[in-house]
């Protein structure tokens, strides 16, 4: 049932894309619109958009507790997308009995298919696939359950922790002003896979989430910067 | 479509809101079972002592058991332990060291940590025969090692 609700979540953050697609194609007039050569497409790229996850530069100023941010790229091949995204976590977390510290770097890379082939302003409402890794420390200090246990606590820690995964994406990248596109993505994480690691079984996985967790969500509002190689794009 | 917006809403929000249980199952308490050295059935062994090497006090001190619980060195790898007991009129003093890996398993920030006792093998014993029926310490687990006696 629970994979029930998070399909239908998934689904739900990329339908209403759609719709407002449809509604878009139906109110604009078509002012500029670029006619599609069916019979040759051009998969040269045409440019590169640089941009950031603005949700967790937010999330690292107001919450004490996380630290981090996400830099991203893509590139377009056609309606094809070719993404990299690459980010650090750190968390510090006051558990039941004691306290869980966590940090890493990890990269997602993947591919998103555009479906507004259309649009003059390169628009995106897309879906996309990522596989994710990540490279992490943890540490975690707490007072056992054991009877005669240390009154001092215990203390585990794993350096170079590996963990791994895979994604659904779906999102909107929507042109706000001149070479500016802002846009949210939709994460559906599945099949987190961990390794190297000893004394602490993985609990918070840098850019994935909770380990136990083997379906996970993930949301990020982010701001991009449009590199075009053609002098058409770079004036608009 | 106002309708199925508000239908999808409460779906999300129960799509997100999966609470984890708090399945605390671990322990630091090795079981241990006698049987017979030639049927294999369950056997009671009158031990004058039972002790465990680092700790003071004698765990069990003239006992007729057929099972008994030794707590492991929690920041060890290792735990030895030394039977006394007596074998056709003679004392003797069988030692079983029992090897482990620790492993810390955070379960939620509400639950807590907490700590894991797996891949329990017996490296060195003076017991002629042994044999290790859970590899892991669990609340849930009735018998760890078996001791043929």
């Amino acid at each position: 049932m629970k994979y029930f609700y998070s399909i239908l979540l998934f689904f739900s953050f990329v339908i209403p894309a759609f719709s407002q697609e449809k509604e878009a194609e139906k109110q604009e007039a078509p002012v500029e619109v670029r006619k599609i050569d069916t019979v040759k497409v051009n998969y040269t790229p045409t440019g590169i958009r640089l941009g950031t996850d603005l949700l967790s530069i937010i999330l690292s100023q107001v919450d004490e507790k996380f630290n981090g941010w996400e830099v991203n790229a893509d590139v377009d091949f056609y309606r094809y997308y070719l993404t990299v995204d690459y980010g650090y976590w750190a968390k510090q977390l006051v558990i039941d009995n004691g306290n869980f510290e966590n940090s890493g770097n990890y990269f997602r890379v993947g591919a998103d298919v555009n479906f507004l082939l259309k649009d003059p302003d390169r628009n995106m409402v897309f879906l996309g696939y990522r596989y994710g890794q990540s490279t992490f420390d943890q540490s975690s200090t707490y007072l056992p359950n054991f009877v005669l246990a240390p009154p001092n606590g215990l203390s585990a820690s794993d350096n170079n922790v590996k963990a791994h995964w895979m994604e659904l994406t779906g999102g909107l990248r929507v042109k706000i002003w001149k070479m500016i596109w802002v846009g949210y993505t939709a994460r559906f994480k599945f099949a987190p896979r961990a390794s190297g690691y000893s004394e602490m079984s993985p609990f918070d996985i840098p850019g994935y989430g909770i380990f136990e967790k083997k379906i996970y969500w993930g949301f990020n509002y982010q701001v991009f910067y449009r590199i075009g190689w053609k002098a058409s794009d770079q004036k608009k | 479509m106002r309708a199925v917006l508000f239908i999808l809403m409460v779906l999300i929000f129960f799509g997100c809101y999966e609470q984890t249980d708090c399945l605390i199952n671990n322990t630091n308490i090795l079981k241990i079972a006698f049987k017979g050295k030639t049927l294999g059935k369950d056997t009671t062994v009158t031990f004058i002592s039972i002790r465990e090497l680092k700790t003071k006090g004698n765990l069990y001190t003239n006992a007729a058991v057929s099972t008994v619980q030794i707590p492991l060195q929690i920041r060890d790898s290792i735990t030895t332990v030394i039977f006394d007991y007596t074998e056709k009129s003679k004392l003797v003093s069988d030692t079983l060291i029992v090897s482990y890996r620790n492993q810390t398993r955070v379960i939620a920030t509400d639950c807590g940590a907490y700590l894991y006792h797996l891949d329990l093998a017996v490296p060195k014993t003076n017991f002629e025969r042994t044999r290790v029926t859970s590899s892991v310490l669990l609340t849930t687990v009735t018998k760890n090692l078996e001791i043929f006696l």
